[in-house]
């Protein structure tokens, strides 16, 4: 026993403990990682699973005039998105196992639709009790910034949305924590605004800032101390700034498998969508004396604009006057215009034959019109 | 000599902090390679029948091919989940009745008496879910090794998996 032996025997001790752990947390890290890219897949498969099912299946089959959309009913995509989380996981698709997936492992889950967006969470309902709901659909504000000037379209202090679509602002107001719309922005000859193309890029950054700090604000409360994770969609493909923009029905799903005892232990997010594509739509068609060319027109224009302009009065034919419009300021969007060869062209794009086809003799500004 | 029990003892410490702890970590982190690789193929073969909407034999061998390159031999099971609607009883007084939506297992066709998986192609609807259940029966050597020596450390290859056909 000299004066060195306890260093001799505490150094190389400390080194075994030190060596020891680190094999222990290599080993484990390992295997976690393999099952956080797991898991991913798994939830990523549910969340397909839910756009499909909210795609196909919306319950809104009745006719709305003068709208080109549908309303869908998102528990349906989330009822998909539990029972797909079942079965990955191994349980069968019963409602009892729904609901344990849905209250222990789904940790928030975010349908993001056309003018608003939906988050789904355990919260309290009444007596202590706790149950996998939605907060009130929430829009897609943010705060604009002035570098976007919506001031001109007259919506001076009010606060403002828009739609994923980007076809429309509307103002909005809140009260008691639900937002409510008012009314479309218009400009002041009372047309929809449209964003002009320059500030999409702009737009939809604020709103995916603001979705995504939603939702981490939600998953902050809801993992509690645990994570202080943000959510962001790292993109390899993505020349902006380097995060998956939102730009069409979405759904996205923080999965936490921590607590199950056997199986895949692990903490995922998952992210389905698709895509909004404004269907370019033939608005109507025109003939030329030697024969009928069928042309359609870029919806992107306000259709409103065109159907002032439509003579519900005449005794004829519906007259309406193309060229030399009222305002031939076309500042809502772009009118294109293309000849397609044959009726059958024409019905892939949308067209859709109408009585009116019969020949009618055109003018020189006007034609006769069918849509 | 003296200490001979401590000299031992550390002979034991040294041999399993240096040579069984590294072994394990490697051969673990060769064996989580391996479960990418099969995990990966196994979602190639989910994505390729989600598109197509059809499971035929050619993809059935394919995949059995590339899923033991690996060294080890895996067992697995493609299952077919067919949608069917139930309109349901009504529950209201307007008449309304509510849809349930089940999912029913289809099973692939077996050849009973050899034993051996379908020889047709399996059609799927839009909607139908496909499954694919993936299982090891056996390990290539390193493995058998580890984890007789440290099994705990590795979870079961046990993994299912389900995708919506388009």
């Amino acid at each position: 026993m000299n004066k060195y032996t306890s260093l001799t025997i505490f150094a190389p001790l400390m080194f075994a403990i030190f060596w020891l752990i680190s094999i222990i947390y290599i080993n484990r890290s390992n295997v976690n990682s393999f099952n956080t890219w797991y898991l991913t897949r798994l939830v990523n498969f549910a969340s397909d699973a839910a756009i499909e099912e909210l795609r196909l299946n919306s319950e809104d089959l009745q006719l709305n005039a003068g709208t080109n959309n549908v309303v869908v009913n998102p528990d349906i995509a989330v009822r998909e998105f539990e029972s797909m989380m079942c079965e990955n996981l191994g349980l069968p698709d019963t409602s009892y196992n729904r609901s344990v997936v849905a209250r222990n492992y789904i940790k928030a889950l975010a349908i993001c639709v056309n003018d608003g967006y939906y988050i789904y969470s355990m919260q309290p309902i009444r007596n202590g009790e706790y149950e996998f709901i939605s907060y009130p659909k929430l829009p897609y504000d943010g705060t604009f910034d002035p570098a976007v000037d919506l001031t001109q379209f007259d919506s001076g202090g009010k606060r403002v949305a828009v739609t994923l679509a980007m076809d429309k602002f509307y103002e909005i107001t809140s009260h008691g924590g639900t937002f409510y719309k008012i009314d479309t922005v218009q400009d002041a000859s009372g047309h929809d605004v449209i964003p002009a193309e320059k500030d999409k890029l702009h737009i939809s950054e604020i709103i995916n800032n603001n979705v995504f700090d939603t939702f981490s604000r939600v998953m902050y409360r809801v993992l509690g101390d645990k994570t202080r994770q943000t959510v962001t969609i790292p993109s390899t493909f993505s020349d902006t700034t380097g995060k998956n923009r939102i730009s069409g029905t979405t759904v996205m799903a923080v999965v936490d498998t921590t607590q199950m005892h056997t199986g895949i232990s692990a903490t995922a997010f998952g992210i389905g969508g698709s895509q909004f594509t404004n269907p370019d739509k033939i608005v109507c068609w025109e003939s030329e004396e030697e024969g009928t060319t069928y042309c359609w027109w870029n919806y992107e224009s306000d259709i409103e604009h065109y159907k002032s302009n439509w003579d519900m009065s005449a005794s004829g034919p519906m007259k309406y006057n193309l060229f030399g419009a009222p305002d031939s300021d076309h500042t809502y969007g772009t009118v294109r215009k293309k000849y397609v060869d044959d009726p059958y062209e024409a019905a892939g794009w949308g067209y859709s034959e109408n009585w009116e086809v019969a020949g009618y003799a055109t003018n020189n500004n006007t034609s006769t019109v069918g849509h | 000599m003296l200490d001979i029990p401590g000299k031992f003892m550390g002979l034991v410490i040294a041999f399993l902090l240096c040579i069984i702890g590294p072994a394990i970590n490697i051969t673990t982190q060769q064996e989580m390679i391996t479960r990418r690789n099969i995990i990966t193929s196994a979602t190639n073969l989910l994505d390729e029948v989600v598109d197509s909407r059809t499971y035929t034999p050619e993809m059935r061998n394919k995949f059995a091919t590339e899923v033991n390159s690996y060294g080890c031999s895996v067992d697995f099971d493609v299952i077919k989940e067919a949608r069917t609607v139930d309109a349901g009883a009504a529950t209201s007084d307007t008449g309304a009745h509510s849809a349930v939506v089940h999912y029913i297992t289809v099973p692939l066709d077996y050849d009973e008496t050899f034993g051996v998986p379908h020889s047709e192609t399996v059609a799927f609807k839009s909607g139908d879910r496909v499954g694919i259940h993936l299982k090891r029966v056996s390990y290539s050597g390193s493995q058998y090794i580890v984890k007789s020596i440290a099994g705990i450390f590795l979870p079961d290859f046990d993994y299912t998996m389900y995708e919506r056909v388009r």
